[in-house]
């Protein structure tokens, strides 16, 4: 009996020690958690050690993988902050998040650590995008630390093998995408599939239209017909995009199945890291062909915010204002693009000739086709209904009218 | 008062006893079945941060949205489908499973293998072969039809799929629990069924079906219940699309609540799933009794 007893007190005092080390191990883990988009880790991990950021401020730091989906990722931050936990002390969000967060009063204000020498390196278009997607209810809820506009690149060798010039507006998209569609390769595609893809093409076309998506007007109307023509009428864009992501499309364009498409500034590594395939004369980067209204084309951002379920935020708030410094902000820029904006500390010091983002970025905006990102309050949501009805149009299960219906009748309710 | 004291010290037990079971069920089922009812009364949305009374607003507005009434009309034909098709393969492959024959043992582990893959994975895995340039299945149909089968752009064919991988995923498992009760039938009556002359569709007739039929029937039950709250499948394959084609009440409630922060509405669809389960239940439990009697 007494054995018996002597040994479940010893294994209640094995499993006491293990459970308090652990807790320890925890506790002892005073490192700050970064979660970063999973093409971002390398980036960001080798610019803390190059600036010596650990050194300089006694932080360790450890930079993680957070799921790159937005819908996926909003789910795992919801049921953490609501636990009031967090899996990160700083998160590098993109629009959608941020917005939801922000609404939700998730996020730590950041405004304290700026002065106005900070916000004097900013450029006036930026400064707007700052307030529309960054500011809620006075408080900095997010600081960018890159610009993203959308790039129409093209196959400069093979439109130059067939005598085509880059089409200059949606009629040219057409005949010129009837002369470069072949057996094995279609003139235009996008990442179409639901969850983040397909509402940044419809958002883009519908722009180029004169109008806001979330609106459900003509212009939305024009924008989905146009996609749906060129995949069923013309059949110069693939149906199968319909269910692809971005790097489907990218890994399509280095496979020279696809010849022109839009995209994000990422795909100006992808490329170059294709070492096989890439040369600067196959791959060129012309402005977007212009809609029934115009060439537009919008930014979007990543930037740097703190869930304010963290016991560490102010070490976050020291991490933020070293990556986004006057003094930092160049010499990220220079290391990767993914730290690159129109700020003028960057612009002063970074070669635009020798960088192919950097001065595509400046000939669109010599251009003037940079435009606002469709904004609305609840941004998430308001992507889905258009995703989803769209998505639901271009598979042919339902008419445009009823696209259009359907869109007025639940953004109503959504804003009931 | 000795008995009194007795009583007291049974009941007191008693209390402790149950007493952290209860508490643990009612904070983990109860209570958030009743939260649940009463945020559906409430326009309680985290993004805007109201939490304001609405009475029965969220529910009418759910029925005046035609995508909500697709995907309840969707989630009972995926519900319906695979539970039958669940059944009657499970009952298929059960009776194989049930006879002799050399490696019976590995057959019937190697059975399980589809139900013990986490269903994520096999979404994920499915939405690779199922895919229109590099799928394997896509290139299987190619080269046998000479067709170009977009398996998960098509709403029909994506519909398809999704219930043809839930059956597949599932069907071993019914299997199991359907052979163990055929393994619970006397052999004799099959031998005297044989002696009078009934033919094999016989014998399953009238010996192996009224004898399998409460467990048919509280599997049916269970599976029903399963597959409501059935949503990594779908997160995996099509994640609801294209459009909403795939989508079943359990995912727009997620949607809803883990997406868009509405909270008060996907309270109240969880409701009409709530009671959904209810009426399928009780109409269950009444089959359950009437087969109960019979066999």
């Amino acid at each position: 009996m007494f054995k018996r007893k002597g040994k479940f007190l010893v294994t209640l005092v094995v499993l006491a020690i293990l459970l308090v080390s652990v807790n320890l191990v925890t506790f002892a883990a005073d490192e700050l958690i970064v979660g970063v988009g999973g093409w971002a880790v390398e980036p960001t991990k080798r610019a803390l050690e190059e600036l010596n950021f650990t050194e300089k401020t006694g932080i360790e730091v450890t930079v993680t993988t957070r799921p790159g989906s937005p819908p996926e990722f909003i789910s795992q931050m919801t049921s953490s902050i609501l636990g009031g936990q967090t899996p990160y002390d700083v998160i590098d969000l993109e629009d959608d998040a941020a917005i939801n967060f922000s609404r939700s009063g998730w996020l730590v204000d950041l405004d304290p650590i700026y002065d106005e020498e900070f916000w004097a390196d900013w450029t006036p278009g930026m400064l707007e995008m700052v307030d529309t997607w960054n500011r809620y209810e006075g408080e900095l809820f997010r600081i960018p630390h890159n610009y993203e506009t959308q790039y129409f690149f093209y196959r400069k060798d093979i439109l130059e093998e067939k005598g085509l010039e880059v089409p200059q507006s949606w009629e040219e998209m057409i005949e010129v995408g009837k002369e470069l569609t072949t057996d094995e390769m279609y003139a235009f595609s996008d990442g179409l599939a639901k969850g983040g893809y397909l509402g940044v093409y419809v958002s883009y076309l519908t722009q180029q239209a004169g109008g806001n998506p979330f609106d459900f007007g003509p212009e939305l109307r024009e924008a989905l017909k146009f996609i749906h023509d060129m995949i069923y009428e013309y059949e110069i864009f693939p149906s199968s995009a319909l269910n692809k992501d971005f790097d489907q499309v990218n890994n399509d364009f280095v496979n020279d199945r696809v010849a022109m498409m839009r995209m994000w500034p990422y795909f100006f590594d992808y490329q170059e890291a294709q070492e096989d395939w890439y040369s600067d004369d196959k791959v060129g980067v012309a402005l977007p062909p212009k809609g029934p209204e115009s060439r537009s084309t919008f930014v979007a951002s990543w930037g740097w915010a703190i869930p304010n379920t963290s016991d560490k935020i102010d070490a976050a708030k020291t991490f933020i204002e070293f990556m986004t410094s006057v003094e930092n902000a160049p010499k990220l820029a220079e290391m990767n693009t993914w730290f690159l904006s129109p700020r003028h500390s960057i612009m002063e010091e970074i070669n635009v000739e020798e960088s192919r983002l950097a001065s595509n970025l400046k000939k669109y905006s010599d251009a003037g086709v940079i435009a606002s990102r469709p904004f609305h309050p609840n941004f998430r949501q308001a992507s889905s209904i258009v995703e989803e009805l769209s998505s639901a149009y271009l598979t042919n299960q339902i008419s445009l009218d009823e696209v259009i219906e359907r869109g007025q009748q639940q953004m109503q309710a959504l804003e009931e | 008062m000795f008995t009194n004291y007795s009583k007291l010290k049974k009941y007191l037990i008693f209390a402790i006893l149950v007493g952290p079971a209860v508490l643990l069920r009612f904070s983990t089922s109860l209570y958030p079945i009743f939260r649940t009812i009463y945020l559906s009364f409430f326009d309680h949305n985290l993004m805007e941060q109201v939490h304001r009374y609405i009475g029965l607003n969220n529910y009418t507005s759910l029925l005046n949205d035609q995508t909500i009434i697709d995907v309840i009309g969707f989630t009972l034909a995926f519900i319906t489908i695979s539970v039958i098709l669940q059944l009657v393969l499970g009952m298929v492959v059960a009776n194989l499973l049930n006879t002799k024959f050399i490696g019976r043992k590995i057959v019937r582990t190697l059975n399980l293998l589809p139900w013990v893959i986490p269903v994520i994975v096999s979404g994920y895995v499915f939405r690779w072969m199922l895919n229109a340039d590099y799928g394997l299945i896509t290139d299987w149909v190619f080269r046998l039809s000479g067709k170009e089968v977009q398996f998960l752009i098509d709403s029909f064919l994506a519909r398809g799929s999704l219930i043809l991988l839930n059956v597949w995923r599932n069907t071993p498992f019914m299997a199991i629990v359907l052979l163990a009760g055929l393994q619970s039938i006397p052999e004799e009556l099959y031998e005297a069924a044989k002696i009078d002359g009934a033919n094999w569709f016989q014998r399953f007739l009238n010996i192996t079906l009224p004898a399998s039929s409460s467990t048919i029937v509280t599997l049916g039950l269970f599976n029903i219940i399963w597959q409501i709250a059935n949503i990594d499948i779908i997160l995996g394959l099509t994640q609801g699309g294209p459009g909403s084609s795939t989508t079943v009440i359990a995912y727009r409630i997620y949607q809803l609540g883990m997406q868009w922060f509405n909270w008060g509405r996907a309270s109240a669809l969880s409701v009409y799933l709530l009671l959904i389960v209810a009426v399928i239940s009780l109409i269950a439990l009444y089959l359950y009794r009437k087969f109960e009697f019979t066999s």
